[in-house]
């Protein structure tokens, strides 16, 4: 089931209205896991177990890390709950990559490792990184258990994040549950503004640049240089507008129902620096590497050199999460390079007085440009194509090719362009009531305006194969 | 009283919202803005309407015939008259009118012979030979062609026997024959009592609301897969095909055919329409090398909009260009000579 569909509305109105009728906090906790596993189990239901499991070990082995005296016992028991988190992530998503990556490696050996058709659950990164904070949170004195295994439950499956994020931080939404859950009328008229801004998002705008980027993307070597630049513009804008999209979409319909969501993204294309890009683009994951992989190997605490090595390793993990190929890897492993740079150009280089116009305009085009060039790597089916792209972005071997000047792209980027511009200056977005007219207008219009210009063919969310 | 309040207030929001809307769609989007019946040509654009296609950036204006361009007048006594018959890619509503080959080989001849040549666009969008077959005395009567042009393309034997068009062919014992399928705005007839929203059809919003929920839902039970084509029954293409040209040839003993192809190679249905086309003599200029030449060339595909995708869809004004130089060459060495 996905958030723009007619079943998802029908979905979340029960929801909704059992929310509002029931008085229990705990039935109405019952009643949103059931609906959680509804959400998951329209996509596959053989796969619930698995949600199960997740919440069930995790629940115990927390507890047991809590109740535990000695540092050693405690450390035991969140080995093993990392070591079954990251057995049930690396079965799942990374089994037949490492057996085909071995494979490719000993080419010309007779032993070849065998494959299996394993079925990639959604969302299985994000479950699994949730679960992991949770008890490492736990181990480290920052949060206590969750007080039920129906809470743990509801921060593994809760549906408004379950497929796509934001991955959630146990310390912020566990202690969500222990209040009453209440749903307040202008929640919802703020969660329904929410999720109408994402659902413009994804169908006006990802929905339509999809139409001009894959095309272009299934067989670059036909386009034109210009045109395979755009196509890399359009899929860094859809991708944007895809993913937070979808995440506007889970923090609004989690507002109604009286949750709060951490933001996700805070316009991550107006960043000067790589090291500015993370801090604004999937802040949930950039957060979680931060907190768990960065600092525990090290951070900037060991030395420039280190902090460097640290990066990287992070960025190639991050990379990798998003998805079992190769392609991902070097989308991260280019970011740390990235970061990397920066990291030694702020450190070194940087004069101090470089903060004119100019350079701001500067720096944010080079970061563009880089993001860019990597999305490249991060969309590309195979590196074979990512090379095609390469090679005709930077005029190597042939320019020509059909040349297509989508008409969608000169339309979303000044919109874009102008929606940046009134965010930076606006801070909170505005909200409007439905209790005027105004408000109600505007509400029609974009119903309306979802219905007439939606694409007829809508592409799946980008970021439920992670 | 305060509820019945905010019902208004909020029924007044959707007019708002709606009329909005209108002016936007009839201004930026929108593509047909509904048509009239003809008891002779079936369902016609509105006369003086401009249409915009969903492909391309121009609008055209429609004449009293439901067809894209002036009206048609008498004809004059030095003039040759060429008409056009096909389908969208005749019409080319994606085309301005300057581009299109229709008018392009107009002017091509013109300049070529020095004679006073008029061609006719009669292209239709969704039109099949089973139209050119049974409009034929219309078409003689009402514009007098010296010479017709009759566009086919790769997929044309569906639309031919297709029932939901408003003429197709059919089989009555061992003969084919036209039938006239004029019918009503299929809402109406699949729900009656909705004809009570007719006068509403003529607004862009509701227009472009009735036309696509019927297709998004078809799509969300299809899971994004098409929609079927219905009324297509199992035929002998290669029998329809042949009674089509044997009928089209002695209905306008002066034509030839246009056949549109971007296939690299013949296709089986191409071999059959080539294979009557020469049983009956009737002249087929296919474009299919003068196509791909191009595209070798220059790189470029002869269909498709920035505004959709090239290599897809209705040809563009390059395809037109190339369309009108095939024609007039066509003219040149067979016919006007």
């Amino acid at each position: 089931m996905i958030f723009c569909s007619f079943e998802f509305l029908i979905f979340f109105m029960v929801i909704l209205l059992l929310t509002i009728i029931i008085r229990q906090n705990k039935a109405k906790k019952l009643i949103l896991l059931a609906g959680s596993c509804y959400f998951y189990a329209y996509w596959d239901y053989r796969f619930l177990p698995l949600l199960a499991g997740l919440s069930i070990v995790n629940y115990y082995t927390g507890s047991k890390i809590a109740s535990t005296q000695v540092r050693a016992g405690k450390k035991r028991w969140l080995v093993a709950s990392i070591v079954f988190d990251l057995m049930i992530l690396g079965f799942f998503k990374y089994f037949n990559f490492f057996v085909g990556s071995i494979n490719s490696l000993t080419l010309s050996s007779e032993i070849r490792l065998p494959s299996m058709d394993i079925i990639l659950p959604i969302g299985i990164s994000f479950m699994t990184f949730e679960v992991m904070s949770y008890t490492i949170d736990i181990y480290r004195g920052k949060n206590k258990p969750a007080a039920s295994l129906l809470d743990l439950s509801l921060l593994v499956t809760f549906f408004p994040h379950l497929i796509s994020g934001p991955i959630l931080k146990p310390g912020h939404f566990l202690p969500q549950l222990d209040r009453e859950i209440t749903v307040r009328w202008n929640n919802v008229e703020k969660g329904t503004q929410i999720f109408l801004l994402g659902m413009v998002k994804k169908v006006l705008v990802a929905d339509r640049l999809a139409l001009f980027v894959d095309p272009v993307f299934k067989a670059p070597q036909d386009y034109g240089s210009g045109t395979v630049w755009l196509a890399v513009i359009a899929y860094a804008i859809q991708i944007y507008c895809d993913f937070s999209g979808y995440t506007d979409m889970a923090i609004g319909s989690a507002k109604c129902l009286g949750f709060e969501f951490p933001p996700n993204f805070n316009m991550p294309y107006i960043s000067k620096s790589i090291t500015e890009f993370w801090r604004r683009w999937h802040i949930s994951l950039s957060t979680w590497l931060k907190d768990y992989l960065y600092i525990p190997l090290g951070g900037n605490r060991k030395g420039k050199l280190r902090q460097y090595m640290n990066l990287m390793i992070v960025m190639l993990l991050g990379g990798l999460w998003h998805g079992a190929s190769w392609n991902f890897v070097i989308w991260g492993g280019l970011h740390g390079l990235g970061l990397m740079i920066h990291k030694l150009y702020s450190d070194h280089l940087r004069p101090r007085a470089f903060n004119s116009r100019p350079y701001a305009c500067v720096s944010w085009l080079l970061t563009m440009a880089f993001v860019c060039v990597a999305w490249v790597f991060f969309r590309s089916t195979d590196f074979a194509v990512s090379f095609i792209i390469i090679k005709k972005m930077f005029l190597i071997g042939g320019i020509r090719g059909i040349t297509w000047y989508a008409t969608s792209l000169f339309v979303i980027v000044p919109v874009l362009i102008i929606s940046h511009y009134l965010g930076l200056k606006l801070g909170d977005p505005p909200y409007v009531r439905y209790e005027n007219t105004w408000g109600c207008f505007l509400l029609f219009f974009v119903l309306l305006g979802l219905f007439y210009l939606a694409p007829l063919n809508s592409s799946p969310f980008i970021y439920f194969q992670f | 009283m305060r509820v019945l309040k905010y019902i208004l207030r909020l029924m007044a929001a959707a007019a708002v919202a709606l009329l909005v809307w209108e002016v936007v769609l009839e201004n930026c989007v929108l593509r047909e803005p509904g048509g009239n019946n003809s008891p002779i040509l079936g369902r016609i654009f509105k006369p003086g309407i401009y249409l915009q296609g969903t492909e391309g950036y121009c609008k055209t204006r429609m004449n009293s015939l439901g067809m894209r361009g002036a009206e048609i007048l008498p004809k004059t006594a030095a003039e040759y008259r060429i008409l056009m018959l096909g389908d969208s890619q005749t019409a080319a509503l994606q085309v301005s009118d300057d581009k299109t080959f229709v008018h392009l080989l107009q002017t091509k001849l013109a300049r070529n012979t020095g004679r006073e040549i008029r061609t006719i666009n009669a292209g239709r969008n969704g039109a099949s030979p089973a139209y050119y077959i049974h409009l034929s005395n219309f078409y003689h009567s009402f514009m007098d062609p010296d010479y017709v042009i009759i566009e086919i393309n790769e997929d044309f034997i569906t639309p031919i026997i297709d029932k939901t068009r408003e003429f197709y062919v059919k089989k009555e014992g061992a003969e084919y024959v036209t039938v006239a399928n004029f019918r009503d705005y299929y809402l109406w007839r699949m729900f009656p009592p909705l004809k009570v929203i007719k006068p509403f059809v003529a607004f862009s919003t509701f227009k472009i609301a009735l036309d696509e929920i019927p297709v998004r839902w078809e799509q969300h039970r299809n899971h994004g897969a098409p929609a079927r084509q219905e009324g297509t029954p199992a035929v002998d293409y290669a029998d329809v095909i042949d009674w089509t040209l044997k009928t089209l040839k002695s209905d306008y003993p002066e034509m030839a055919i246009l056949y549109l192809t971007l296939n690299k190679t013949e296709s089986d249905m191409e071999a059959l329409w080539r294979g009557s086309a020469n049983k009956y003599g009737i002249d087929l200029v296919n474009t299919r090398d003068a196509f791909s030449g191009y595209y070798q060339s220059h790189l470029q595909p002869v269909n498709g909009f920035y505004n959709t995708m090239p290599g897809t869809g209705h040809i563009n004004e390059i395809g037109h260009a190339i369309l009108a130089d095939c024609l007039a060459d066509y003219f040149m060495r067979k016919v006007l000579r």
